[in-house]
């Protein structure tokens, strides 16, 4: 049978204008571009060059995604919803269009961090960073540097010239130009995420980096319990690889007693064991491959590295791994905690970062909860040492340990508990916004905004604390929770999983600034205004630089903070960072800090 | 492969020179003698392939093939030590050797997971050698410091566990320091932070070391001191390889173990003298030279010395500033370092012709 092609006309009264806006949020950026390239109708419609509709959605899909605890859950009563980086710019760039404010979140931003260097977290180090220089530097007598005491920005791939140097791409010709929409994504940062010693970076490409040697510290996270061993493909791969040259034996193994024979079968057998050895040695150059593949750097910075999935080394023999697999998964959020981080995939799939054994990401799995194409995942959070998501039609769902992974495919299921009373999908019980403390606590509020939840011990109960307002948002690590009204906000100390009531503090700068989002490190906070400023205040530990607020002495000096033991510094009131440009996002690590950051 | 003649005079110098080693093995001071007598004491058996003689068991032992082959008959001999008595004369017979040789400091390594999975206490392991330390202080006037090593490729828990029963010998000090051997590249350092962390926690005046950079690269270094916090290097050669880092070294004053007749007997260098000790020295990183596990490697701390002489020559001035800079890395208290200072002098200066 033949088709007709309909007309432009058919297709505008079946798909006018109004319906293709609704639309819009539930196809991806590379969909719009597609139906715009359809016909004229589309592409005078999908205008790139005019519609400011069309780029403020485009905005909120690559820039604002709200699968992470920074935004709380878009809902009805959320009426005009906004994430935070859309705020700040419409208050910094009045009258600019979206087109612009997109390209100036694209091509003008970038990665800063500060505060302790140690292993390369800051995604370099002292002599890798040309933009580092020594006034930005805490250092004892020039011989022990403690960290970085201002925002320094990460060296990012392609961008060799620092971000204040660099062309304006909407208003010249650049050659950026070309590649606005299909092609280069991986120099643009979407999300920062600080861990204990790490941070997380997320691009529009979906690739996942981290920063330093580890992201873990040596610390064990929430993956499998004490004793447990996840199976290691790669290593697996190695150890079958010996096995098959029966001279060869891998790692040893002190095993048996004294003159058991399974201990050294022939001496002089082994011996020889260099000669067969060498023999044999291309049989590695496969394994050196993937081992290179399965652990590269960002081009150019050896302290960035790219975090990717178990599951694509599902391979037996190193030669059959097929290296397109790496990008493969296309990850959109990234939550971090103490010594663990979590990432979600655009089709939903949940990847856990858990502990010292575990370098690539485990793939969790769910058992007896409804399938995602029916309940996505809508928001992860890590905690200190626990995750919570919230499963649509679910709720909130809460582990702190998982299955080891068994074969070569890299899934686990994780140890999950489902906080009852949590999967209202609307009316005044639907969850508006949670945050993960620490062994599986939770904090929730809900539509109706008057009563702070905690899940805590597998018991929950209501807080009640003198707050004005509806509450909105809240934020939490191990030792504070931050609660967001409409107006305002507030922390409070957390102990031993309960509140300390008489710590609720009001958080006030100055009566015309507004924060919209908060973060904490272990001893310190970072807020982020409505105009794109950033205040950070509490203790600096050792010299370690994380408030950004420049050398110790000056602190000290300019009387915002106090000296306290050896090397140490408090800053009690929020104070200004100095930054030069339009902060975006913020996130406190451990003992450091990191932005994103805009320059006109 | 010796470019330079080590004379009576330099040998006697060398010999003379006060001597301190950071990196010593007790177990890898086992010779053949020793281990065919406890064999016998203890009525232990040992697998059939296992050479029958003395001068068959030296044979194999100057033909090592690699690490792997070295560790085999390594934990072969660690079972013939059963009591207290024999941890005792194994350490005992360690420095009656080296007292000859000027060693004047020595801070030893033992590993008790080898002995404790082999069901042997820790307790009674650690009495054997503190005894013999005792002695050699006494005798020999040797300062000594004890130094307790995980073994990397047991699993981490283990290793806790092993921190954990060792909570009383680190508090009273009779430990003196943690370290981390055994084989390096599969397990890095960061396996290893919570074991140090709590080790510290049972006495802050507790001294951490690790083996680090013998096999794996720079990174492995950096990560050792960043995440153990140590304050010392074992081995540590690749640390060349990371300019960045051997500023830092040469910063903070962080002394590398070195072990250069172990590092050919192991295939790390294939001759002493590709051995980047020049380098360190140019470049200010302080390093100590021992003999690492010296019953298998074919040399004490003396025969060390004489081949590094042998390789690089090197002044009375270089060897004056090598003797100090093993002092100024020892774990021993100001007073026993002004000591051992002023003999570097006293040595110095007796040897007049000498370069």
């Amino acid at each position: 049978m033949k088709s007709e092609a309909p007309t432009s006309n058919e297709i505008k009264e079946s798909l006018p204008p109004d319906i293709v806006q609704t639309i819009l949020p539930y196809l991806t950026s590379k969909d719009i571009k597609n139906l715009s390239l359809t016909n004229k109708y589309f592409n005078k419609l999908l205008d790139y060059s005019n519609s400011s509709i069309l780029w403020h959605e485009l905005f909120r899909k690559s820039f604002g995604n709200t699968y992470t605890n920074d935004e709380p859950f878009i809902s009805k009563n959320s009426k005009r919803f906004q994430t935070c980086s859309e705020t700040i710019l419409l208050n910094t760039h009045p009258g600019i269009e979206w087109d612009k404010l997109y390209n100036l979140r694209k091509y003008r931003s970038a990665v800063f961090t500060w505060g302790c260097i140690k292993h390369g977290r800051l995604g370099y180090t002292i002599s890798s960073n040309s933009r580092l220089s020594a006034d930005s530097m805490n250092q004892l007598d020039r011989r022990i540097t403690f960290g970085v005491c201002k925002p320094v920005e990460v060296p990012w791939m392609l961008y060799s010239v620092p971000i204040s140097g660099r062309a304006n791409s909407w208003d010249d010709d650049d050659t950026e130009e070309e590649t606005n929409i299909l092609g280069e994504y991986d120099r643009s940062i979407v999300q920062i995420s600080g861990g204990g010693f790490s941070f997380q970076i997320l691009t529009q490409s979906g690739k996942l980096y981290s920063t330093g040697a580890t992201y873990h510290g040596g610390h064990n996270g929430p993956g499998p319990l004490a004793g447990e061993h996840d199976f290691q493909p790669i290593d697996e791969t190695i150890r079958s690889l010996e096995r098959s040259f029966p001279l060869v034996h891998g790692p040893f193994r002190v095993m048996g007693s004294i003159g058991d024979p399974i201990r050294i079968q022939n001496p002089h057998h082994t011996t020889n064991l260099t000669g067969t050895f060498q023999q044999h040695e291309d049989i590695y150059a496969d394994l050196m491959k993937l081992s290179d593949i399965s652990s590269k750097c960002l081009p150019g910075n050896d302290q960035v590295r790219r975090m990717l999935p178990k599951s694509i080394f599902n391979v037996k023999d190193p030669k059959d791994f097929d290296e397109s697999m790496i990008d493969s998964v296309r990850f959109v959020a990234v939550s971090s905690g103490r010594s663990h981080f979590l990432a979600l995939d655009d089709k939903n799939d949940l990847y856990s970062w858990d502990g010292r054994e575990v370098n690539h990401g485990v793939k969790l799995i769910f058992n007896d909860l409804p399938m995602r194409s029916t309940n996505p995942i809508l928001k992860i959070s890590c905690g200190w040492n626990c995750n919570c998501i919230f499963i649509y039609g679910v709720g909130l769902v809460v582990w702190k340990s998982r299955d080891t992974t068994v074969g070569f495919d890299g899934f686990a299921n994780a140890h999950y508990k489902v906080i009852p009373n949590t999967g209202e999908v609307n009316g005044a019980n639907k969850i508006v916004d949670f945050a993960c403390g620490s062994d599986n606590a939770v904090f929730y509020i809900t539509n109706e905004g008057e009563k702070l939840w905690l899940y805590s011990n597998e018991i929950e109960k209501y807080i009640d604390l003198p707050i004005e307002g509806k509450m909105v948002k809240v934020q939490a690590s191990n030792n504070t929770l931050a609660i967001f009204t409409s107006d305002t906000c507030y922390t409070v100390e957390i102990k031993d999983s309960e509140v300390a009531h008489n710590t609720l503090t009001k958080i006030e700068i100055t009566p015309n600034v507004k924060i919209i989002s908060l973060s904490f490190g272990d001893y310190h906070g970072i807020a982020l205004s409505d105009t794109g400023d950033m205040y950070t205040w509490g203790l600096e530990s050792e010299m370690c630089g994380c408030l950004g607020l420049g050398k110790p002495e000056s602190i000290v000096s300019s009387g915002a903070g106090t000296f306290e033991r050896a090397r140490s510094i408090r800053v009690q009131r929020p104070t200004k960072v100095d930054i030069d440009g339009t902060c975006v996002a913020i996130t406190a690590g451990g003992w450091q800090s990191g932005a994103i950051i805009i320059k006109d | 492969m010796a470019k330079f003649e080590c004379t009576d005079e330099v040998t006697n110098f060398l010999t003379e020179l006060p001597k301190c080693e950071h990196h010593l093995h007790l177990e890898g001071t086992l010779e053949p003698e020793l281990l065919f007598q406890l064999v016998e004491r203890n009525g232990v058996q040992l697998p059939g392939t296992f050479p029958k003689t003395v001068n068959e068991l030296h044979v194999i032992y100057n033909n090592f093939a690699d690490l792997q082959d070295f560790l085999n008959y390594y934990y072969i001999g660690c079972n013939v030590l059963l009591s207290e008595d024999d941890f005792f004369e194994l350490a005992w017979s360690y420095f009656k050797r080296v007292s000859t040789q000027g060693l004047r400091h020595a801070e030893v390594f033992y590993d008790p997971q080898s002995h404790t999975s082999r069901g042997i206490s820790l307790e009674v392991v650690t009495k054997g050698f503190e005894r013999a330390c005792a002695k050699a202080q006494e005798e020999f006037n040797i300062s000594t410091k004890l130094i307790m090593c995980l073994l990397r490729h047991c699993p981490v828990e283990e290793c806790m566990d092993t921190v954990k029963s060792a909570k009383s010998l680190i508090e009273s000090g009779v430990i003196d320091g943690l370290g981390l051997d055994s084989s390096e590249r599969p397990f890095p350092p960061e396996l290893f932070v919570e074991c140090y962390q709590l080790a510290k926690s049972y006495n802050k005046e507790l001294q951490l070391t690790a083996h680090a950079g013998e096999e794996g690269d720079p990174s492995f270094v950096t990560n050792t001191l960043d995440l153990l916090e140590t304050t010392r290097i074992d081995h540590g050669v690749r640390s060349i390889e990371d300019a960045e880092l051997i500023k830092r070294l040469a910063a903070q004053k962080v002394m590398l173990t070195l072990c250069p007749l172990s590092n050919v007997k192991l295939q790390v260098v294939k001759d002493v003298s590709e051995l980047p000790l020049q380098e360190f020295l140019d470049n200010d990183v302080p390093f100590s030279i021992n003999s690492d596990d010296p019953a298998y490697f074919g040399g004490y701390i003396l025969q060390n010395y004489l081949e590094v002489y042998s390789r690089f020559g090197w002044s009375k001035a270089v060897w004056a500033k090598i003797a100090r800079q093993s002092i100024e890395g020892s774990w021993c208290d100001p007073k026993r370092k002004q000591e051992l200072l002023s003999e570097v002098s006293e040595v110095v200066n007796k040897y007049v012709n000498l370069p």
